[in-house]
């Protein structure tokens, strides 16, 4: 018997691992970093791993195992929480005038380099071969048993198509007797809806940002699949081991000065910018992603960003509106408060400079890192002048999430010193604190703590003792390294 | 493959720990499930964790779509009773008129996200903590979730790094802990028959927090009330409050 689940703009990301059991998380991980942490090993037959927010009910596929929600927890069906990661490619190149290979169904073998192309037609079980690289395309369409080959790959093939894409009795990244190949070996970003059915095999990391991803019978699935829709028809077929359950954010998808952001509407986001916004105005950096990009701090409003500003003279600090052609820091953190769903991009923004002289941080990952200058706390703190505490809104800027226990401070330019040394002198407290939407509440952790991270385009709050008096504070803030 | 040497390590594991059983460690015998039985009484043993643990409160208010997972209890080997640098301290919430969940551990009057102790085996720990939204009347769900060991190190600057384990269900820890409603005085166990539990309690007409006391028990957890649940019922769209609309001016009043 058929099962469906169907949600109405239901934001779930769902998981199906399959014969993947040779494959080591860590690898995985190491390509798909951080984001969710999926709950490890499940070794049941006919698991169907479902991660997400989910803004509607879900139904459980009958007889095919367990569905793993995010802020939907309270469906029976959902036994594990997570959430939806966003981020998405932006700064898309013209496909609309990119080389054209509409003509290729006529080839046997299509081996496609790197670039950008309008459409690529693949032909009755004709092959389309990729490479390590990235692939920007209009539209990609197959024949009936035709192949995405990937057997030359060794990183990972970045494949964004703009327009909707059908797999159905596609070969996806999978051998001749439909096996899946490691799904780390695909990112797939689809602009459209996807529609994976009638036998078609597939595997990779498959992320859509608002379009309708449909299973239905016979599909052997392996890798992570993000949509905001999702149609599961049938699962009978899936019948293999979860096993290993990937960390995933979809980071290769938004790289460098090309990453997406989408911001839930009618709620605050306390954001870190990824790209050298120094001197930069609203506008340059929000202006091109939002409908109204002269916001005039009336209520016809519909966004505005938020800056702390700190007293000179004590430690109290308030909130101002930056206007859209007031100027941004690099490493502040920001309020966006929208009242509808927006996306925003790092179109027309460089690239932040990272400095390769870092301190020893003793992780082989972090080889680039930034300093930027905190506000001391001052002296005159007894209340109602602030307290003995500066409350600093940091922004992280790298694109890559970093461990809080790879920062380091450096007092009045002295040697650098990690958070829990800089706490244990008095000077800093070792713990940052990051809003959590799904409970308007701070989370908070500590650098001794190895989980204790800052993701992209996160802010984070710095507790600084009125001990920095009249010091030079600085934090290096790393370039990833989780 | 993963899965065949996954099995060789768990047979591994049963074998050493088999043959350790019985083995009297000192005051101690590990049993298999890597706990400490006490050697007076073998036959009803009280577990506890070797080393250091944590876990995480999961609360949820599903009518107004918040949730928080942010507090954590455990023990620490060089944490104290009370406050200690180990205790992390939590930052009040925005209130910008938006909804708002809380979940704050009290000590010394004031307020935590983490809170890590140090208690031996022979004395009962106890951790308070408050429930706070922005609006009475509400429905809560308190979920208990499974037991992570912590693993430390000593990094290059002589820090302690702390690293999680997976989180841990069958961990027989959790048949020691229970929930305490101050309020409806009702006690909850946070595992039962092998299943973790959840409770649910609603905010009265001008309640918008509620105290609790975690009691991590020398000996097992015996509670026959029927007051926790191991499923959840589904919500309806009916049930869902209206989201408050966001006040673009609100960071202009502060917090």
């Amino acid at each position: 018997m058929d099962s469906v689940i169907e949600s109405k703009r239901i934001k779930i990301i769902i998981f199906f691992c399959l014969c993947i059991a040779s494959l080591q998380a860590a690898s995985i991980g190491d390509i798909f970093k951080s984001g969710l942490q999926t709950t490890g090993d499940l070794d049941t037959s006919g698991d169907v791993f479902l991660i997400g927010e989910a803004d509607g009910t879900i139904e459980a596929p009958s007889g095919s195992g367990v569905i793993h929600c995010g802020e939907n927890t309270s469906d029976p069906a959902c036994t594990k929480s997570g959430q939806r990661v966003n981020g998405a490619p932006g700064n898309w190149p013209d496909v609309d005038n990119a080389e054209d290979k509409s003509t290729a169904w006529n080839l046997t073998t299509l081996d496609l380099q790197p670039g950008t192309y309008r459409d690529v037609n693949i032909g009755y079980q004709h092959k389309l071969i990729l490479h390590n690289g990235t692939y920007y395309m209009r539209k990609l369409t197959f024949g009936s048993n035709a192949e995405l080959n990937t057997s030359s790959v060794t990183n990972t093939v970045q494949l964004l198509i703009r327009d909707s894409t059908d797999f159905s009795n596609v070969s996806v990244n999978c051998d001749s007797n439909d096996n899946p190949l490691p799904p780390h070996h695909l990112a797939f970003y689809s602009g459209g809806d996807v529609t994976i059915t009638d036998g078609g095999c597939i595997s990779g990391f498959v992320y859509l940002l608002d379009g309708k991803l449909t299973f239905n019978s016979n599909v052997v699935a392996a890798g992570a699949f993000s949509a905001d829709t999702m149609s599961l028809l049938d699962q009978s077929r899936i019948t293999n081991r979860v096993d290993d359950l990937p960390l995933v954010d979809f980071g290769p998808i938004c790289q460098s000065n090309m990453c997406l952001v989408k911001e839930k509407g009618g709620k605050w986001h306390m954001i870190g910018i990824p790209a050298d916004i120094d001197g930069k105005t609203v506008s340059e950096v929000f202006g091109d992603d939002f409908d109204d990009n002269n916001f005039t701090g009336s209520s016809s409003d519909t966004w505005r960003i938020y800056e702390r500003t700190y007293s000179d003279t004590d430690n109290t600090s308030s909130y101002s509106m930056v206007p859209t052609n007031g100027t941004l820091h690099q490493g502040q953190g920001y309020w966006l408060g929208n009242q509808n769903d927006i996306v925003w991009d790092l179109d027309g923004l460089a690239n932040v400079t990272w400095d390769t002289n870092c301190p020893n941080v003793n992780n082989s990952k972090v080889t680039e890192c930034l300093t930027i200058r905190l506000k001391s706390a001052s002296d005159n703190s007894t209340p109602p002048q602030g307290g003995p505490y500066r409350y600093f809104l940091s922004g992280y800027m790298g694109l890559k999430t970093a461990r809080w226990m790879d920062f380091r401070f450096k007092i009045n330019g002295g040697s650098a010193i990690t958070p829990t040394e800089a706490h244990d002198n008095g000077l800093i407290d070792n713990q940052i604190w990051i809003y959590n939407e799904g409970s308007n509440a701070y989370d908070t952790c500590v650098d001794d703590d190895a989980g204790c991270v800052v993701d992209p385009r996160e802010g984070f709050w710095i507790e600084l003792n009125s001990t920095t008096t009249n010091q030079t504070i600085d934090l290096i803030i790393p370039n990833g390294g989780a | 493959m993963k899965s065949i040497f996954k099995a060789l390590m768990v047979t591994s594991f049963v074998a050493v720990s088999f043959l350790m059983t019985g083995c009297n460690d000192g005051d101690k015998i590990i049993d298999d499930n890597n706990t400490v039985v006490h050697p007076e009484n073998p036959d009803n043993p009280t577990p506890t964790p070797v080393g250091e643990w944590q876990s995480n409160l999961s609360v949820e208010i599903a009518s107004a779509k918040l949730k928080n997972d942010s507090a954590i209890f455990g023990q620490k080997k060089d944490a104290k009773k009370g406050l200690d640098k180990r205790d992390l301290k939590a930052m009040k919430a925005p209130n910008w008129g938006q909804n708002t969940l809380e979940v704050v551990f009290e000590m010394d009057g004031k307020e935590f996200n983490t809170v890590f102790q140090n208690v031996s085996e022979e004395e009962v720990q106890k951790t308070e903590f408050l429930i706070r939204t922005n609006k009475e009347g509400r429905e809560v769900r308190i979920f208990f979730n499974g037991i992570a060991q912590l693993s430390s190190e000593v990094d290059h600057t002589g820090r302690t790094v702390y690293t999680p384990k997976s989180t841990d269900s069958s961990n027989r820890l959790l048949e020691r802990l229970k929930l305490i409603d101050t309020v409806a005085k009702t006690e909850v166990p946070f595992i039962k028959d092998g299943k973790l539990q959840s409770y649910v309690f609603t905010m009265g007409n001008n309640e918008k927090e509620r105290k609790f006391t975690i009691v991590l028990d020398t000996k097992h957890v015996d509670i026959s009330s029927d007051a926790s649940q191991s499923k959840v019922s589904k919500l309806t769209t009916t049930d869902l409050e209206e989201t408050p609309v966001l006040n673009l001016d609100a960071p202009l009043e502060d917090e």
